[in-house]
């Protein structure tokens, strides 16, 4: 016998193969490779979604860039002329210049050539000329006292192979050529595109007798407003056609009425005139910045509303005045450099309630002022100086997005700027050249400062956080602050937690740790049922159930949840007057009466409902939600009830305990249970009497809890409410919550529980002291997944919360969250543009948002696990 | 009555002692009859008659859902003296002494039927009050089980349930319970740090203090050392010498030595049964039966 053959004997009987079997090698290897695709399948995918949120969002923030495009002379003979107005079209082929002189001519853009002749719409030199910011539609005025209403822009068309002379077709694609007075584009094999300038002018309108110096005019629905100023009468004029049914010829026909006008010498004469876009604020300015605003609103009876001042110092000359996009804002450049826009706000001291005021101020310029002009179709403002420095702005961003320079040699004056259609050009004229350039911002109005901090948008009185998107009006302009939503995304998630936490954490600590196992067995799976209840149910009952049937019933409500606890604890301190040995034979029934409290004080709370309607709200809510009756008492009641009621239990607590437990040792169990049943009334009474005295104090210091700012708890009531949605998607996270809870719960040793137990602790103070501590991480956690649920959740709130992107901590009014804007305006959204990108944006705010939220409970967690370790 | 009958029909001890044929009989002897499941009365011997009784456990039985773990256990447990419960592993001992204060009831499916009493009066009975019956006896559990808080609250977690917080009080019960337990010297100074922090034994140690800081009438201790060295569990020995007379102590061991040095009287249990009940010297010396003397001589189990 040798030592090799020295087999070790079998214990077992089984003797061990030592070497591991070729199979199980396989499986190991395939397995570890399917766990790491599956893995890092995860991890990508997750990451390409952020990488795609991040792509979509990023040209949000792009800065801007501008390369010059062209330099040219235009081709004209500039004798004594003087550009009033220049255009181009929205591709940037073809310029125009309306001259002094009434001429309006052609040029193209790349070579500066004229196209044909210049044309004369109006026959003859006008006096006065009105430009609309926004459309091609004009008015200019005359010497005669008359007026001629027109339109100059410059008309686009596709056209076929055959539709275009044999000269043209021979253009290769992609290219440009002049052809008479119009230039053709080959855009594409067979289509054309032919840009004409179209200047037209229709009948003149005799508005007074004496010249024309100032017109002003604006288009509405039911026929265009014209002010003019003819010698020293300033009227308004209400101008509608009566079309002639056998020849089709129009009559313009004036509606005069006469504007007060004091002549004032001592500013100089007047230099510019405009009308608001519904013709209902007329405006007009004087070379040293003096500005007088009327009230147009009644056509008939125009008012002198304001008198202001648009420059400051009194050598300050006002150079340039326009209004921007929708009519609304005007913008003014004077001879220090400055740039500012105005509107009118809200002003209570004001005759007609309005005052205008300075909102935006550029001071980039060190120059005089020279040129300015609106786009059409965004609120970008571009303006020139004297040392032919040329600068873009997006207005309501009070953001620079281009800075060039007309020349870089000698210093010229720009004559004129435009910006292209798109936005996305920028010309400037002086002494007879056009430079133009290219300016990429696909999305000025975006900047960070617009997302996240208050806007003074046209037309309110202040600053403020605003979310509307869209509106039927071409002129609107979005508004795009985030923080509604991202407050409405809070909001929905404090009410809902405010509702669902406490039941889910109890129902959790109730089965884990009260209910018998046989019966958690059954609970359990029930509730986790909830949890696959569809979200859109839970909306629709929201909306269309809960919502119409709280409303009405709010002091109900707010009863029985007063209610409820205290019918409770009225119950425990009852059951206690029974004699101990009573007590413990009764156990098994003492559940059924803690089940039959539930209805009980929901059924006296029900009748005293109207009472507390009476008592605290002056018997209407409604009424008294609007603030049109009574004082805010009744809300700050409701507001510390439960605040100063566990404040009084737990003075109580500490305060009366050692004493009362030093006398009572010496007392029956049954004057035990007495003294506690009149210390509880006692602490009930206080609690009613310290929160009413709070209440009345803070009304007496001028708190009111109703209202419409932020941190106003309640206000007007809206059927589709935080109440509500709170309550609803408190459902929708207690399943979630419960679960986990629950299950932490349960993993808490045995052995501790013996512990405590064993010690002589009760079941709720073993629960209090060692279990919740001990669960607290995964506690947490479950709270933490509730919250994240509560923060996406979309369904629920698109259906019930009203969806109004207002900031009001008003529990009875709706909100809007960040994932319901998603799925509300993202369908309607068009691809790739602004509202588009901030959309995925606010979803890469929503991640971010529950990124924190879960790395931070991630922290606290450890912090909690950390605390509890080796068990 | 039943008791006296026992002790006098039992063998003489002597006849079987310093017998060199034991595994000639191990088949006919009272062990594989009750591996049987044959109904073997108990020896209890005489002496147990004049002590007063503290705990009664009268035929008592229990069952872990179809199991019975423990069969028509009938014993009193001293006022004052020690009580070692020894006997094999799983015959029982842990689950007689958490019968004892109720703690099985929190184990699904378990059913008990006969008596026990404590100071006269019914420990399993509807109108009992549990938690006031938990705090008249202290229990020390084979696996230690601190609390996940610090060293003092752990300590002093009885007066807090109790809702005590005079902080003389409490730091005075919880040095002398430390000490009482053999700790304080190695945790004076870290008293407010995480008990789960201390070794194995020392956590045994801290549960023992926890125990004792209850002040209770009855300790149940489930070998309470056996994570101990010997040093420390000189110290718990002494600690149980300090406290018997004023309080009756039940003590599961499976250290005979301990058993003999410690406790006043000794039980022996085997497979749920109670096999020989007496004075702990009469139990190590000559006992009545030669089953025990086999067991606390360590020729079996
Ligand atoms: N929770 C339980 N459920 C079911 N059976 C149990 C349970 N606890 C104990 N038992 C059984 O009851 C019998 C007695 O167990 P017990 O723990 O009382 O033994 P012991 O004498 O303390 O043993 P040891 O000395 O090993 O601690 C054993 O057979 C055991 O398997
Ligand atoms: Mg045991």
């Amino acid at each position: 016998m040798t030592l090799s053959d020295e087999t070790p004997k079998a214990f077992t009987g089984h003797s061990r193969q030592r070497q591991t079997r070729q199979a199980v090698k396989v499986a190991e290897v395939v397995a570890r490779t399917l766990i790491s695709i599956g893995g890092i399948g995860t991890i990508v995918a997750v990451a390409t979604v952020c990488v795609f949120l991040v792509r979509v969002a990023i040209p949000l923030f792009t800065p801007a860039h501008s390369t010059p495009s062209h330099d040219v002379r235009m081709t004209a003979d500039l004798a004594d002329r003087r550009i009033v107005r220049a255009g181009a079209d929205e591709y940037g082929v073809l310029l125009w210049v309306a001259w002094s002189d009434g001429a309006i001519a052609a040029y193209g853009a790349d070579t500066g050539e004229i196209l044909g002749v210049p044309q004369q719409p109006f026959g003859q030199a006008p006096s006065a000329w009105s430009f609309s910011p926004d459309g091609d539609d004009v008015c200019v005025g005359f010497g005669d006292g008359t007026v001629r209403m027109g339109s100059v822009g410059v008309a686009i068309e596709f056209l076929g192979d055959n539709q275009v002379p044999e000269a043209v077709r021979a253009v290769p694609i992609g290219e440009r050529t002049r052809f008479g007075d119009c230039i053709f584009v080959h855009t594409r094999p067979g289509q054309f595109r032919r840009h004409t300038l179209r200047a037209e002018a229709r009948p003149p309108l005799k508005i007074g007798d004496e010249p024309v110096r100032l017109v002003a005019h604006t288009l509405r629905n039911d026929g265009s407003v014209v002010a003019a100023l003819a010698g020293d009468t300033l009227t308004l004029n209400t101008v509608t056609e009566i079309r002639n049914f056998l020849t089709g010829e129009a009559t313009p026909q004036a509606q005069r009425t006469d504007v007060p006008y004091p002549v004032t010498r001592e500013h100089g004469m007047p230099l510019y005139l405009f009308l608001s876009r519904l013709g209902d604020q007329m405006y007009m300015a004087w070379e040293d910045g003096y500005l007088r605003r009327y009230d147009t609103r009644d056509r008939t009876k125009p008012v002198l509303a304001e008198e202001t001042r648009l420059v400051d110092g009194a050598e300050t000359r006002l150079t340039v005045m326009g209004m921007l996009l929708g009519r609304t804002t005007l913008f003014t450049g004077d001879s220090s450099g400055r740039l500012r826009c105005w509107f009118n706000v809200r002003d209570e001291k004001s005759p007609d309630g309005l005052r205008f005021l300075p909102t935006r101020e550029f001071s980039e310029f060190d120059h005089p002022i020279r040129a300015a002009a609106a786009a059409p179709r965004a609120r970008l403002l571009a303006a020139g100086d004297e040392t032919g420095r040329v600068r873009l702005f997006q207005v309501t961003a009070v953001a620079q997005i281009a800075e060039v320079q007309m020349d870089e040699g000698e210093k010229v004056a720009v004559e004129a700027v435009v910006i292209g259609a798109r936005g996305d050009r920028l010309y400037a004229f002086s002494g007879g050249r056009a430079r133009s350039w290219m300016t990429v911002d696909p999305h000025p109005e975006i900047t960070w400062a617009m997302l996240f901090r208050p806007v003074w948008y046209e037309g309110f009185d202040r600053p403020l956080h605003m979310w509307q998107s869209s509106a039927g009006v071409d002129s609107f302009e979005p508004k795009y602050g985030l923080w509604p939503l991202i407050f409405g995304t809070l909001k929905a998630t404090f009410y809902s937690m405010l509702f669902g936490l406490p039941i889910a954490l109890l129902a959790a600590i109730y089965t884990s740790e009260f209910l018998h196992p046989r019966v958690k067995t059954r609970v359990k799976p029930l509730i986790e049922m909830m949890a696959s209840l569809p979200s859109v149910v839970l909306g629709f009952l929201s909306a269309l159930v809960v919502a119409p049937w709280v409303e009405g019933r709010v002091p109900h409500l707010l009863t029985v949840m007063a209610a409820v606890p205290v019918t409770f604890l009225a119950g425990a301190y009852l059951w206690q007057l029974w004699p101990n040995e009573w007590a413990m034979r009764l156990r098994a029934v003492r559940a059924w009466t803690m089940v039959a409290a539930l209805p009980l004080a929901c059924a006296w709370a029900w009748r005293l409902g109207p009472r507390v309607e009476r008592w605290l709200f002056a018997g209407d809510l409604m009424r008294w939600l609007d603030g049109q009756i009574g004082n805010g008492t009744g809300g700050w009641f409701v507001l510390f009830l439960p605040l100063t009621g566990v404040a009084v239990a737990y003075a109580m607590h500490t305060l009366s305990n050692t004493f009362f437990r030093a006398r009572a040792r010496s007392w029956s169990p049954t004057s035990v249970a007495l003294a506690d049943l009149g210390r509880f009334v006692g602490g009930l009474l206080l609690t009613i009497g310290l929160t009413w005295l709070i209440a009345r104090v803070l009304v007496f210091l001028g708190f009111d809890p109703r209202g419409r700012e932020v941190w106003h708890f309640m206000g007007t009531y809206v059927q589709r409410n935080a109440l509500v949605v709170g309550f609803i998607m408190g459902f929708a996270v207690i399943p979630i919550i419960y679960t986990i809870s629950e299950d932490a719960l349960s993993a808490v040793p045995e052995h501790l529980r013996s512990a405590s137990l064993g010690a002589g602790a009760t079941p709720w103070q073993t629960a209090a002291r060692i279990i919740i501590p001990t669960a607290m991480s995964g506690l947490f956690s479950a709270t933490m997944i509730g919250l994240g649920r509560a923060v996406g959740e979309t369904m629920i709130v698109l259906m019930a919360a009203g969806n109004t992107p207002v900031m009001q901590m008003n529990i009875f009014n709706g909100f809007r969250t960040l994932a319901a804007n998603i799925a509300v305006e993202l369908p309607e959204a068009p691809v790739n543009g602004t509202h588009y990108r901030v959309l995925f944006f606010t979803a890469l705010v929503l991640f971010v948002m529950t990124f924190v939220l879960n790395t931070a409970a991630e922290r606290v967690r450890q912090k909690f696990r950390k605390r509890a370790y080796k068990l | 009555m039943n008791q006296m009958q026992n002790s006098v029909t039992g063998p003489p001890p002597a006849l079987r002692l310093g017998s060199s044929a034991l595994n000639s009989r191990r088949e006919d002897n009272r062990l594989s009859a009750i591996a049987r499941g044959e109904n073997i009365p108990p020896e209890i011997h005489p002496e147990l008659a004049h002590e007063t009784p503290v705990l009664e456990i009268d035929h008592f039985n229990l069952w872990y859902g179809d199991a019975q773990a423990l069969f028509d256990i009938s014993m009193i447990v001293p006022k004052g003296k020690v009580t070692a419960l020894v006997g094999p592993s799983g015959c029982g001992k842990s689950t007689l002494l958490r019968s004892v204060n109720r703690l099985n009831d929190l184990i699904d499916g378990v059913r008990v039927k006969g008596s026990m009493r404590l100071a006269g009066r019914e420990i399993y009975d509807r109108s009992v009050d549990v938690i006031e019956l938990r705090k008249r006896m202290g229990m020390v559990f084979q696996k230690s089980n601190p609390f996940p808080m610090s060293v003092y609250e752990n300590v002093i977690y009885p007066l807090r349930i109790d809702g005590e917080r005079n902080r003389r009080v409490l730091d005075e019960v919880c040095e002398r319970s430390l000490r009482g337990a053999a700790l304080w010297d190695e945790v004076k100074d870290r008293l407010h740090e995480s008990a789960l922090g201390l070794s194995g034994g020392q956590q045994q140690r801290l549960c023992i203090a926890r125990a004792i800081a209850a002040e209770p009438e009855v300790l149940l201790m489930d070998e309470p050392c056996s994570a101990l060295d010997p040093i420390a569990t000189n110290k718990i020995e002494d600690l149980m010498d300090q406290l018997s007379g004023t309080y009756t102590i039940l003590i599961v061991t499976h250290n005979m030595q301990q058993a003999a040095r410690t406790s006043d009287y000794t039980a022996f249990m085997y497979l749920g049964r109670l096999i020989e009940y007496g004075p702990t010297e009469t139990i190590f010396q000559k006992p009545r039966l030669i089953e025990t003397y086999d067991y606390v001589t360590g020729r079996f189990g």
